[in-house]
Parts: structure tokens; C-alpha cells; sequence
């Protein structure tokens, strides 16, 4: 199994367990494997998957995965409140 | 009664069903009728009552004992409309919005929580903060784009509901064009300044539900007046009897009655501490009042009460009722067995009321009942109500 395919299990497994946290920090990994590989649009795929589950989470990577969404023109006026 | 049929008196293109009926319920005391019929027993009825009562006036539909806690939000159905109660964490007020996603109408949350960060829809994921406002829309101009041109955020926030807290409720007016909550109820405000003060309710022992199968406007009327006490509430009027009953009559406002014999006794030996700063005529006073449409209340100088009824259906409605203390002491594991006596004590007297509310109903089936008459002296309260509600359906 490759990286990816078990990120892929791993995020199927934490959302079943409602690990919401956990699912978040997963898209976030995702989402810089395929910023490594410069695949900016899986890339931003996953970014954004990761910054709803911030968001409802109110996780400490929110900021930085907004920076990034931002960084790729991806997120216009980002409202946290 | 009208010799049009239901049917006919909404075909007609009239706005108000059995107007003339109506009408008669807001003649004097000594000459007028109840409410017709249809507006206790037929869906159409309760259709536009739903619009002209409900939708346009303040109406009290949950408590805010269950957000204590900042980022506590709780999903409210009244009358259909789905509400959304959150205590934001940003600056721990409570707001009132409908609970639906602007995206494609989703319901947003169905269970009651405490909210770690935003509301996010579980459709398609769009967010929302503590205070209504958007803040996320996933992939909205196509995957990993998360605006578009043609959508403004601002048209996207959260639909909030015009909310006001008092003693503890949450009232709402859903259509926003009421006037404020203190201009309405400015009278029964000043009338109770004096319980302004901090209440206390432990959530378990002080908190019940009925269901009873009647229109809400029959459990309205049976609260107003003092006058069924000695036959339907033996146990009550044993100690407090019809003759130490008064009438409290504010037309266009609210009604109730004042008891002049409340005492507070338990089997337990224990008091419980009274509201701070109460004048002398409270030590053996209690008040029972209707805030129109839907909030009954209690005070007396020890303990407070709020019951909601919640229509159900024309002929079910639930009353959620709450019992509100003094002093945060009082909820202590020592005052526990005194709670519990009050509370089967209030709940003896509105199980009591189940079978006058049911039987009334059941009455209302009766063609040839044209609304009933009111006793000009025992009966005020009730009329005051008659007059509000039809008054509020005629000037629609």
C-alpha cells in the first residue's frame, strides 16, 4: 500500500470513528503530499478539505491551511468569526 | 354559529374565517361569545393562526438553562419552524437563527451539542461561525476553489430570528416586525421589576414535560381564572381558596389571577430562600399570569415558574415547565427532597388541568356550542384572552 492509499484508509477509518480532529490533521497531510509532487490542484482539494474540519474543530492548523488556500488564490476574505 | 361551512369560509376569499363569530368575542364581557369552534379543532384555523398569533407576535419557545455553556447550541421545532439557539463562545450571547444551511436548505443541527469551533453543515460542508456570519464554502467555484465571483458571502450568513430573553426564556417573532419585547410587554415588566434578579434552576428535579391532548388556548384558558379551583384542584384550595383569589386584568396584554394565601410549606421542614428586596404584600402573595400567546408564570417570593405550550397539533400540545429558585444554594444535594415536593406539588396541579383542557376539547366538537359565555365576574381573565386573540386575527 502506498502513502496515499493509506492516508485514504486512515481518513475513511477516523471519519466512520468521527474523529474529527484526527480527519483534519489527515487532510492536511493529504493535502502536502500532493504539495510536495507540486500537484497544486489535488493540493488544494485537500487544503480545503482540512480547513472545514478546522473550522468545526477549531483546530490549531486553521490558520496556516487558510495561509496556504490563500497562497494558491483559493480563499477570498476568510472570515474566522 | 356561521351556517358556512369551514370550506366555504375560505373560499370565499375571505381573510378571516367565521369573522362575525369573531367579532362577538370582542364585544363586553356581559354579551360576548368565546372563540369559535374551527379555531380549536380545524387544521386550516390553525394554519392562519399559525401566521397572524405565532408568526407575527413574541412568542416563548425554550429556555436558556440548556446553553449554560459557551458554544452550547440547541435545535428547536416550534410550530414546524426549525430554530437554531446558540451561546456563542465569541461573546457568550445567546442568538436565535433558522436552522438551515442558505446553501441547499439543509437542516444544520439536529441534535443539542456544545460547538468546539464553526456550525458546518453536514451536506456540503459549509461553514458557519458562533454568530451567524459564512466563513467557509468548500469548493464553491469548482474543487480547491473556495469562492466565486458571482457569490457574495454576505448574502450567505446564517438567517437570524428577531430573540429576546426574559426570566430565563427565550421568546422569538419570527416574521421581525414586532415591536421590541420591552415596548409590548412594558406593563407586565414593570409589574414584576422586582424579580429581576438572578434565578437558579438545577435541570432535573425542577423540570418536566406533559403532553395533553388539547388546543393550546384551552390550557391558556384554564390557567387565567381561579374560578374551577374548588372542584378541580381540591388539594390547592384547601389552602388556598376561591374567595382569596383575585383577578389581574390588562386587556391587550396579559391576565391571571392573584392568589392572597400563598404559603410555602414543605413535608421537609426546609424553606427555600426568597427573591432579595420583595415587598411586604409578596410574604403571602403569588401571581399567575399568560403572557400571550404561549408563557405561563408563577411567582411567589421563594420560587418562580415558566411553563411553554408548544402546539402540536389543534388538538395536542406539550407544556415543558421550569422552577426557578432564589439562591444557587438552593440547589444543593441538602434541598433536593424540597425541590422534588415542589415539583410534584406543581405537577399534581397541571395533571389536574389534563382532564378539564381534554374534556373541553372534546366539547368543542359540539355544533350547537357557539364559544360560551363568560361569567362577568369569575371570568375576566378568560375574556381578556378571547379579546387579545381575536383582536390580533381581525386587524390582520
Amino acid at each position: 500500500m502506498d502513502d496515499i492509499s493509506k492516508l485514504d484508509t486512515d481518513i475513511t477509518e477516523a471519519f466512520q470513528k468521527k474523529q474529527m480532529k484526527k480527519v483534519c490533521s489527515l487532510y492536511f497531510e493529504a493535502a502536502n503530499y500532493f504539495e510536495n509532487k507540486s500537484d497544486i490542484e489535488a493540493a488544494c482539494f485537500f487544503y480545503t478539505q482540512a480547513l472545514v474540519m478546522a473550522l468545526e474543530e477549531n483546530h490549531d492548523l486553521k490558520e496556516k491551511i487558510i495561509h496556504k488556500l490563500e497562497k494558491y488564490g483559493r480563499n477570498q476574505d476568510t472570515t474566522l468569526n | 354559529m356561521s351556517e358556512l361551512t369551514i370550506e366555504q369560509q375560505f373560499n370565499n376569499n375571505k381573510p378571516i374565517p367565521f369573522k362575525k363569530e369573531l367579532e362577538k368575542a370582542i364585544l363586553n364581557i356581559e354579551k360576548a361569545n368565546g372563540i369559535p369552534n374551527q379555531y380549536y379543532i380545524d387544521q386550516k384555523c390553525m394554519d392562519l393562526e399559525k401566521k397572524i398569533i405565532f408568526d407575527k407576535n413574541w412568542v416563548a419557545i425554550g429556555f436558556t438553562k440548556d446553553l449554560n455553556e459557551p458554544g452550547s447550541v440547541k435545535p428547536i421545532t416550534f410550530l414546524n419552524t426549525p430554530y437554531l439557539v446558540i451561546r456563542s463562545k465569541e461573546d457568550s450571547k445567546i442568538r436565535v437563527f433558522q436552522n438551515v444551511c442558505p446553501h441547499r436548505g439543509m437542516k444544520l443541527i439536529q441534535e443539542p451539542t456544545i460547538l468546539k469551533g464553526a456550525i458546518r453543515c453536514p451536506y456540503h460542508s459549509w461553514c458557519y461561525s458562533q454568530t451567524g456570519k459564512n466563513c467557509a464554502t468548500p469548493h464553491i467555484g469548482g474543487p480547491g476553489i473556495n469562492f466565486h465571483k458571482d457569490i457574495s458571502k454576505e448574502d450567505l450568513n446564517l438567517i437570524e430570528v428577531k430573540s429576546f430573553i426574559w426570566r430565563g426564556v427565550i421568546f422569538v417573532n419570527l416574521d421581525g416586525k414586532a415591536k421590541n419585547f420591552e415596548q409590548v410587554n412594558e406593563s407586565i415588566l414593570k409589574r414584576w421589576e422586582l424579580f429581576d434578579q438572578p434565578i437558579f434552576n438545577d435541570n432535573s428535579e425542577s423540570s418536566f414535560n406533559l403532553t395533553v391532548n388539547g388546543n393550546w388556548k384551552l390550557a391558556v384558558e384554564n390557567y387565567l381564572e381561579a374560578y374551577h379551583l374548588p372542584w378541580i384542584h381540591p388539594g390547592l384550595n384547601s389552602y388556598s381558596k376561591l374567595e382569596d383569589h383575585e383577578n389581574i386584568v390588562n386587556y391587550g396584554h396579559y391576565s391571571g389571577q392573584i392568589s392572597h394565601k400563598y404559603k410555602a410549606s414543605y413535608s421537609t421542614a426546609k424553606n427555600f430562600k426568597n427573591f432579595k428586596n420583595l415587598t411586604s404584600e409578596w410574604d403571602s402573595k403569588g401571581e399567575y399570569i399568560v403572557l400571550f400567546p404561549n408563557l405561563i408564570l408563577g411567582a411567589q417570593k421563594d420560587h418562580l415558574f415558566n411553563l411553554i405550550i408548544e402546539p402540536i397539533a389543534t388538538g395536542q400540545i406539550k407544556e415543558s415547565i421550569e422552577i426557578y429558585y432564589s439562591d444557587p444554594e438552593m440547589l444543593n444535594e441538602n434541598f433536593k427532597s424540597t425541590r422534588l415536593e415542589n415539583a410534584n406539588l406543581w405537577k399534581t396541579v397541571f395533571e389536574e388541568d389534563i382532564f378539564v383542557v381534554e374534556g373541553m376539547q372534546k366539547g368543542r366538537y359540539a355544533k350547537g356550542f357557539d364559544g360560551g359565555k363568560f361569567s362577568p365576574v369569575m371570568d375576566l381573565p378568560t375574556h381578556v384572552f378571547h379579546d387579545w386573540y381575536a383582536r390580533k386575527l381581525l386587524e390582520a
